[in-house]
């Protein structure tokens, strides 16, 4: 560097060229600075113990125990707060399918905030899992979609709504491209995230046709009284940044026998969960004598476990 | 090959009718240069006092490449949100500069190895210069895809990314596209590494060789170490010959596959307007239309500076120039197939995603395109353009420029535009994002300043080779 200072003719410095210099330089050591800041601050960094875990399939149950104890243990030094995170596993004869009826649906967003706090989604820069779209009556034509009304009131005269997530592929695009097996399809249906896997490439985000995938772009915060301690390891524990994450049909739940977050809270009826392989399961009751609309975009060819359809 | 009256006794007697003419090749080394002078001229530029314009040229580069390495640091401890990187728009510059420098660095290996195996011996006054400009291409385009990623750390572990055997047989996904890329573009830079420096062989020796004769023990042993022993013997270059030969053979396969490959992260994904069977020729040609573009960049200038115009001829811009051109237009017929295709398929998101490049909101990126990477090379169809260096360098930036560009609209739009209108989105980038990008110019020009300072820049054995005193008994026009 020191070369290209301007120097008098005979090689000394010049008042003039010292002095910019020295304010060159002391700019650049003031940028320097600012970008090493966060370095220094940097607080989540993988320790040793989860450098070493191994990949989720090959892990002994005595394996998932020591790992799930790390998980307290972070969670707790963080928020203060003992979690229980346990690793279910897909029930057998179990795969479960969506079914989402667009008449009932009044675009209220409370299954959006549902899932907020159930699965300890970051409020700070906000990820959420479900968007609603508002489309005016009489066409599917997705370019009329807005998912960004802001009403006093809903439903709006002239709209339905239509809340999208996840579709569960059966052919899941996200799954084919993620470079290091960090998704995968389960025997329930359901494709997971190995949070702990994911190198954060977001190539299964660009391979989505849904927009169904989230990426922590920043390091992500929860409230410590808002997390939600009931978790699970393919889950809702709490993520790092630079990871992915997306709708996992509320695996803490419904592998526990429960309704997901969003169906329980939707104050009108409109989702609709359960077991596609049992007849007598209300969703296999509703593809079999509902108006099924559609697949969301099946001409992709992903086909999807997320239905919509009509009470007509 | 030689033509005409010296051989008029054995020749048909078609050939007295129709009276051929004669069409003389340009001569490779003007001016009848004898071996010392190439020796003295390309040695000279080692040898010499180090330049006052290299220092500073090397202290603003330095400077330059500091941004990258500010700019990743910050990324790394702070998370990719630093970039423009939103939903949906989630690859952005990253890829674009990626895809961009790897591009670049398709020029070399054509050089080196397609154009050695055809016997193209114009390639020898380029081929050094580009085989590193390809290298340190590949310096340049591996930061983004390994910085990109959220969680580095994870990312360069074996038995993530790199498949690491373990007895559990847990390996990379080997059905996605970024996986292949890992393969591609690391064997790509490692045949390039090794071709580039067994090329270098030969003259490593001869600068080990003049260091020693001028006493300069230390340059002396450090070129003998890389030499590693060459003494020029009959074994000794016939094995070379052979390597270099094996290596041409290797690399040649390696200028089609490595963008093909790179192509395919976009065409094996459903986005309209990158699922399309057209991407990897178009990536080829439009790797080495860049490429090109680069190595006429970077040539000319140091042409000038070091006063090569006898050893890169006006033949040898011109041959490089008709490549341009020829590429170029590839790349604007692929423009024009891309958008048959969206009509012809009848398919509404494919159709829309093209009307939207060229009229929607990134449509002035997409006119630079055109403009630079369609109209620009039509220029050098004219001889006159062609013999005027200033103006063909600065049309070889327009190709630069077009073809980072090309790369934008490619990844941008589509992702800004998808499937659903719902999920729309527009990119622009952050302050972070630019610096990076601008440091790897540093990066780049750093590494190549001290190539020209260290390495001879030209291969002087094969120069010595196609200048007419290594084949005295031709025909004056033979090489």
């Amino acid at each position: 560097m020191s070369q290209t200072t301007p120097t008098a003719p005979d090689g000394d410095v010049t008042r003039r060229s010292f002095l910019r210099t020295s304010a060159v330089l002391a700019t650049g050591l003031a940028a320097v600075a600012a970008s090493l800041k966060p370095l220094f601050e940097m607080d989540d960094l993988p320790s040793a113990e989860q450098f070493m875990q191994k990949y989720y399939r090959e892990m002994t149950p005595a394996d998932m125990a020591v790992v799930l104890k790390r998980i307290s243990n972070e969670v707790e030094k963080q928020y203060g707060i003992r979690p229980h995170v346990k690793d279910y596993k897909p029930m057998d004869g179990v795969e479960f399918v969506y079914a989402l009826n667009l008449t009932r649906c009044i675009g209220c967003r409370k299954c959006v905030h549902a899932c907020v706090g159930e699965n300890n989604q970051s409020r700070n820069p906000e990820i959420q899992y479900i968007r609603v779209l508002k489309m005016p009556h009489g066409t599917f034509d997705l370019d009329k979609g807005d998912h960004n009304y802001a009403p006093e009131s809903v439903p709006e005269k002239g709209f339905f709504y239509m809340p999208v997530q996840c579709q569960q592929c059966h052919n899941p695009p996200c799954v084919k491209v993620c470079p290091v097996h960090a998704t995968w399809q389960e025997t329930d249906g359901i494709t997971v995230i190995d949070y702990d896997w994911c190198i954060g490439c977001r190539y299964c985000e660009a391979a989505c046709p849904y927009w169904a995938r989230r990426f922590n772009f920043a390091k992500p915060s929860i409230p410590k009284d808002r997390l939600n301690p009931e978790m699970s390891y393919l889950g809702n524990r709490p993520r790092k940044k630079g990871v992915m994450e997306k709708c996992h049909f509320c695996i803490q739940r419904t592998r526990a026998g429960r309704y997901p977050a969003c169906v329980e809270v939707c104050p009108v009826g409109a989702r609709k969960f359960g077991n596609i392989l049992d007849p007598n399961s209300e969703v296999s009751k509703i593809l079999s004598t509902k108006r099924v609309f559609m697949q969301l975009k099946e001409d992709v060819g992903t086909n999807p476990r997320f239905f919509y359809y009509f009470d007509v | 090959m030689s033509h005409g009256s010296d051989q008029a006794v054995a020749a048909p007697a078609i050939l007295s009718e129709v009276k051929p003419a004669v069409l003389p090749r340009p001569a490779l080394v003007a001016n009848n240069r004898s071996f010392s002078w190439i020796t003295e001229k390309i040695c000279g530029i080692i040898e010499e006092k180090t330049p006052r314009w290299w220092w500073v040229c090397f202290g603003v580069a330095c400077f330059v490449a500091s941004f990258t390495v500010a700019g990743l640091t910050y990324l790394v401890s702070t998370g990719v949100g630093v970039w423009g990187h939103r939903n949906p728009v989630n690859w952005a510059w990253d890829i674009v500069n990626f895809v961009f420098w790897i591009g670049i660095g398709h020029a070399g290996t054509l050089i080196s190895a397609i154009l050695c195996l055809l016997r193209q011996k114009w390639r020898t006054s380029i081929n050094r210069a580009a085989e590193a400009m390809t290298i340190f291409a590949v310096v340049c385009a591996a930061i983004f895809p390994v910085f990109h990623v959220g969680r580095i750390w994870f990312a360069l572990m074996p038995g993530y990314l790199f498949p690491f055997p373990n007895a559990n047989y847990i390996w990379p996904n080997f059905r996605s596209p970024l996986e292949w890329d890992v393969f591609a573009v690391s064997t790509y830079g490692t045949v390039s590494v090794l071709f580039w420096y067994v090329g270098l062989l030969p003259d490593l020796a001869i600068l080990r060789d003049r260091f020693f004769a001028a006493g300069n023990k230390f340059r002396s042993a450090l070129y003998g170490f890389f030499a590693m022993g060459w003494r020029g013997s009959n074994r000794h270059w016939s094995n070379y010959e052979m390597a270099y030969l094996v290596l041409a053979g290797i690399s040649t396969p390696l200028v089609l596959s490595v963008h093909t490959i790179v192509s395919f992260d976009f065409a094996v994904s459903l986005i309209p307007g990158w699922h399309t069977t057209i991407f990897p020729p178009y990536f080829v040609a439009g790797a080495i239309f860049s490429g090109f573009g680069m190595v006429l960049t970077l040539m000319l200038p140091l042409r000038a500076i070091y006063k090569l115009e006898d050893l890169i001829t006006q033949y040898h811009i011109d041959c490089m120039c008709k490549i341009t051109l020829a590429t170029g237009t590839m790349v604007g017929y692929a423009y024009s197939m891309e958008f048959f295709i969206a009509w012809y398929s009848a398919n509404p998101n494919e159709s829309f995603a093209f009307i939207n490049r060229a009229f929607g909101h990134y449509a002035w990126a997409y006119w630079i395109m055109i403009t630079c990477n369609v109209i620009t090379p039509q220029f050098f169809w004219f001889k006159k353009i062609r013999h005027n260096t200033a103006l063909v360098w600065i049309l070889s930036i327009f190709v630069n420029v077009g073809m980072w560009f090309e790369r934008f609209v490619i990844i941008v739009t589509s992702l800004a535009r998808d499937f659903l209108p719902s999920s729309w989105g527009y990119y622009s980038p952050s302050i972070v994002e630019i610096f990076t990008f601008f440091g790897t110019f540093g990066v780049f020009s750093v590494l190549f300043l001290l190539f020209i300072r260290f390495l001879p820049i030209m291969p002087m054995a094969e120069l010595k080779a196609v200048t007419p005193a290594a084949d005295p008994h031709a025909a004056p026009d033979h090489h």
